[in-house]
């Protein structure tokens, strides 16, 4: 089979104050205009189902987490630019790894230096080191650089 | 060798037309199956415009093989699941991978009265928050399937019915809501009975219970809703064809 078009995923924390219909709309477009075959009001919701955080594992909210869908290379650029405007981001870019799974492999991210677990902007050079790289990866790392924890979900 | 054994309706032993191996189509009461081996019933977009093709594509509609109006989807390219063509741990069948933010939604034609029996098919990536592989599309219509963390499974559908131990293997989960005789199977074996609450199912999400929240991570692969509280030798079919299909080990219902 074809490996897929879809290359890259970004798993992304942005703090609640941003996520206004500004930067919801922004970020719809990046998907309805660069061909997801959806509408810019429908990408927007992602934050509506987005992974909650704050300091105290309750409400109110201050974070949340987010992992876009696998972006296309037109979407890339677009979507580069985007995190650029957000004050206090921390994103992971992950690469698709045909038939190995979403965890994929952490090929980029935006940790400064001099964090607990100090990274280089890129991380890995080809050949990509291939340990796998998940939400969990970067949950633990939001936590431990800026104490946010997941705020559980209504059952 | 008397050849006359062998005219005037005795038994042919050359007759080599053995019956076939059961589906769960052979099952009475199907009313919904969810088979991401179908290729033909995946789709890119919500729209249905686009056919998933390749691994790791985005899937934004599932065609159900029973009605096929009653597809669950997802707009949101974010809440889409992707299609895996092989994983290897469910014998190198497709799936959708869910990343713990994905969920397909949808509505059904007609509802469905208890009793119903669901079959899912299932490998979580980690148990340390709350997932659902399985839920009904409003407060009042959940049949809910959820793994709280390692601690128990859980069964909605107006009441809560817990059981069992969540864990990351993969697993045939097979789910009977029939009010106060509801009761969770995994892989064959009894996990929970009792009551789980009398809610009629008038719509799905796969991935998520409806809210949509507890978003599951993991694969889930087949999907089948039966109309009816299934007798043992009819969930043998199912989970047998789904136990060769997926090559999990499970234990026969009695």
């Amino acid at each position: 089979m074809a490996e897929s078009s879809w290359k890259v995923r970004v798993m992304l924390f942005v703090r609640a104050v941003d996520n206004t219909a500004q930067n919801r709309q922004a970020f719809g477009d990046i998907f309805a205009n660069n061909g997801s075959g959806e509408t810019s009001e429908n990408e927007a919701k992602l934050f509506d189902t987005a992974i909650r955080l704050s300091t105290s594992g309750a409400e109110p909210v201050q974070a949340f987490g987010l992992e876009t869908a696998l972006l296309t290379p037109d979407m890339r650029d677009a979507m580069r630019t985007f995190l650029d405007t957000l004050p206090q981001v921390r994103y992971y870019v992950v690469r698709n790894i045909p038939g190995v799974g979403f965890t994929g492999e952490l090929i980029l991210d935006n940790l400064p230096d001099a964090t607990p677990t100090p990274r280089t902007s890129l991380v890995g050079v080809p050949p990509w080191d291939t340990t796998p790289f998940t939400m969990l990866d970067a949950l633990a790392d939001i936590e431990a650089e800026r104490g946010l924890v997941r705020i559980p979900d209504a059952v | 060798m008397d050849i006359s054994l062998m005219t005037h309706g005795a038994p042919n032993l050359l007759d080599s037309s053995a019956a076939a191996a059961s589906t769960p189509s052979d099952v009475a009461n199907l009313a919904h199956w969810y088979d991401p081996s179908v290729l033909s019933s995946l789709y890119q977009d919500s729209a249905q415009t686009t056919p998933v093709a390749s691994d790791g594509d985005p899937v934004g509609s599932f065609v159900c093989q029973v009605v096929s109006a009653d597809d669950v989807t997802q707009a949101t390219s974010a809440n889409k699941p992707t299609y895996r063509a092989a994983v290897a741990s469910l014998n190198n069948k497709p799936a959708l991978e869910f990343d713990g933010t994905d969920y397909l939604q949808g509505a059904f034609s007609a509802t469905l009265s208890q009793p119903n029996t669901i079959f899912v098919v299932a490998i979580m990536s980690d148990v340390v928050t709350n997932r659902a592989t399985t839920g009904g599309d409003d407060s009042a219509h959940r049949h809910a399937i959820v793994a709280f963390t390692n601690t128990n499974y859980r069964l909605i559908a107006g009441a809560n019915l817990d059981g069992g131990t969540p864990d990351t293997n993969a697993h045939i989960l097979t789910a009977v809501f029939n009010t106060t005789s509801s009761a969770l199977y995994v892989d064959g074996v009894s996990v929970a009975s009792g009551n789980a609450g009398t809610h009629t199912l008038d719509g799905l999400t796969i991935g998520a219970v409806y809210i949509p929240a507890n978003f599951f991570a993991g694969s889930i692969a087949d999907h089948l809703i039966y109309d009816a509280d299934l007798s043992a030798a009819d969930k043998n079919i199912v989970q047998n064809y789904l136990a060769t299909k997926y090559g999990v080990s499970v234990t026969e219902f009695a």
